[in-house]
């Protein structure tokens, strides 16, 4: 009698035991995949950290033009995202939580500034604030275009639909039944936003707030449209870097890119501090 | 006297449930159970009274007071929802004054109403405890005390218990409802299970696709269903198929050559029902009293504990009967399988419902009965 293949021996052979070649080609395209995003990352930011030695770094960082600029940058984007979240908070709030009629327009039109390419939102703050509004807002003291108020506005403009995405995304993990049943148990919108929404959706929101900030930081494209590159006026990091590799000065624009690699490696480990786990790609 | 609530044309549309034209009064001190199938509309109708949801018509009046217009947060119902819901970041303590600090109330009087509502249902050992770390039991108790601590005039119920087991879940039940009832509160109590419901209901209100099918005491919900689905939902056995026909006021209801003198305020199709605890069971060839027998036989006698159920073959139905043991032993003329009895059918029993048109229901009439 001919036992079946597997079973000469008595012992049947597992389908675990061998893998198939179909199983060996996936496992090679994963790790394929994987080395090739980690080198990746690697090359650039080493040939970054290669080619900026430490004393032009502290040349760079130690002369008056950069120091503003970093001042600049750090001040411009604080005020900008903390608007940005403190508008994103009840607007998030109002799509989740309120019956808001054409949800899916308002949710779209909201969404706009995030898919709109920066250039063109740059452009567009430029006609609105400069050629409709710049005439009206002059007299007052408010012309914005080209000076660091207009940063803190592009900034702002940049990335206020990320700050409500962020906030949205925390209001949806609390979801509608605890407040519903908090509602339910005397309290009113007001009261179950600060008792219930707010402590449950705090870690989201403080993500949200941190990546916002990290986002401003890098923000060129409105910046650079609506306030051009004044150096010691309009000049923050990430349009500086721009200005310096375009003058020449490309060990200044490499030291420039190095703080601002820092500042986002900073964030990320303060993410991780903050033990969140939000998703970044929002 | 005014009902505690009052609710009138209530009618929502929802993508999978739809209320229409729902009509309820629940009185102060009066414990109202909602049954129905899954998709009924049981929980939306709950949630439409407590103002979590808008109806698109209809209204509900609070002790007279019309409340449609206003949120869940101003209505002063207590509610506890179906998968206890209870707030992660406070404590179990936290969780049951969450309503009470609303009001203001000293400190020491908001404790001790807390230390009383998690008393009367059990859980005052967990209050220092976090709900992440509590059983379903134990976290459908919290949502419980969270309700029953803001003394409310109504109490919105939807199936407190359905996480405690059997054993507990009536005895918890019958005690939320003497609580209310000492409390003089309305409540409204939806549940899955006829035992609970005729066990804590002054009445019940069986939900049939979104419409109201029958209101009515628990006694009468089982004796007197209004229709063949409430008959079938709460669990009615000898539901014979046939038609009622009559001369000069007398009527009769007919199946094959079953033919049995029933009151009846109308013709025609219909189904006849007969509780199996009704039935009752005589020696083969008594004489007839006052209700008609039918020569069978005992087919099959199952179950010993509290009721031992007799399945019974006449000419053209097979009887479910239900007998407490005592009953059976007090039958010495001897009944077992295979013996042959006289079934009675006393004519208060008889309960005729007219036919609906949707089909056949469950019901222990053999093929070929008309």
């Amino acid at each position: 009698m001919t036992l079946p293949a597997g079973l000469e021996n008595g012992t049947r052979s597992t389908p675990a035991a061998r893998p198939s070649s179909t199983e060996r080609v996936f496992a090679a395209t994963v790790l394929s995949a994987l080395l090739v995003e980690l080198l990746f990352v690697v090359a650039v930011i080493g040939a970054l950290i290669l080619f900026t030695d430490p004393a032009s770094l502290a040349k760079a960082v130690a002369s008056p033009t950069a120091r503003s600029a970093i001042w600049l940058t750090l001040a411009t984007v604080t005020i900008s995202s903390t608007l940005a979240v403190v508008l994103a908070v009840p607007v998030a709030y109002g799509l989740v939580y309120w019956r808001i009629p054409c949800r899916a327009v308002v949710d779209t039109v909201i969404d706009l500034p995030i898919v709109m390419p920066p250039i063109a939102a740059g452009l567009a703050l430029l006609l609105l604030f400069g050629y409709y509004l710049g005439d009206m807002m002059r007299p007052l003291g408010l012309y914005l275009p080209y000076t660091r108020v207009g940063i803190v506005l592009a900034q702002f403009f940049g990335t206020m639909t990320f700050a409500v995405r962020t906030a949205k995304t925390a209001f949806e993990g609390v979801g509608v039944r605890l407040p519903a049943v908090a509602g339910s148990l005397g309290s009113p919108p007001w009261r179950v936003f600060r008792r219930v929404i707010l402590p449950l959706s705090r870690p989201g929101l403080t993500a949200g707030a941190v990546l916002t900030w990290a986002r401003c930081i890098g923000l060129f494209g409105p910046v650079v449209m609506f306030c051009g590159v004044t150096q010691n006026r309009t000049e923050v990091l990430s349009t500086s870097i721009y200005l310096q590799n375009s003058v020449g000065q490309l060990e200044v624009a490499a030291a420039g890119t190095l703080i601002l690699v820092t500042l986002a490696l900073l964030t990320l480990l303060l993410l991780k501090k903050l033990g969140v786990r939000a998703p970044l790609w929002q | 006297m005014t009902p505690a609530l009052h609710v009138e044309d209530i009618s929502l549309r929802l993508p999978d449930c739809a209320l229409c034209d729902i009509g309820l009064d629940v009185a102060p001190g009066e414990c109202l159970c909602v049954m129905g199938p899954t998709g009924a509309g049981k929980t939306v109708l709950v949630e439409i009274i407590a103002g979590i949801r808008r109806p698109d018509r209809g209204q509900v009046w609070l002790d007279g007071h019309n409340v449609t217009r206003l949120p869940a947060w101003a209505r002063g119902i207590a509610y506890v929802p179906q998968d206890a819901v209870l707030f992660p970041h406070l404590s179990v303590e936290g969780n049951i004054a969450y309503g009470l600090l609303e009001r203001p109330l000293p400190p020491e009087r908001v404790s001790a109403r807390v230390a009383e509502a998690a008393e009367a249902v059990g859980v005052a050992h967990l209050l220092h405890r976090n709900p992440c770390t509590l059983s379903d039991d134990e976290a459908q108790r919290v949502a419980l005390a969270r309700a029953l601590v803001l003394d409310a005039g109504l109490v919105l119920l939807d199936e407190p218990f359905a996480a405690v087991d059997e054993r507990n879940r009536e005895r918890l039940s019958v005690r939320v409802r003497d609580l209310q009832r000492q409390r003089g509160a309305a409540v409204m109590y939806v549940s899955h299970s006829l035992e609970e419901a005729t066990a804590v209901g002054d009445r019940i209100c069986v939900l049939d696709a979104g419409r109201v099918a029958q209101i009515a005491t628990p006694d009468e919900l089982l004796r007197r269903p209004c229709c063949e689905f409430v008959a079938t939902f709460t669990g009615a056995r000898n539901l014979v198929q046939g038609v009622v026909l009559g001369v000069n006021g007398q009527r009769d209801f007919i199946a094959g050559s079953l033919r049995i003198p029933v009151v009846a305020d109308h013709y025609g199709p219909a189904r006849l029902m007969v509780r199996p605890e009704d039935i009752r069971l005589l020696p083969a060839g008594s004489a007839a009293r006052t209700s008609p027998l039918l020569a069978g036989r005992v087919k099959r006698v199952s179950g010993s504990g509290a009721l031992v159920r007799l399945e019974v073959t006449t000419a053209e139905v097979d009887w479910v009967v239900l007998l407490t043991p005592r009953e059976l032993k007090a039958m010495d003329w001897g009944v077992a399988e295979g013996a042959a009895v006289a079934v009675d059918l006393p004519r208060e029993a008889l309960q005729v419902i007219p036919a609906e048109h949707s089909g056949s229901v469950g019901n222990s009439a053999r093929p070929g009965s008309v």
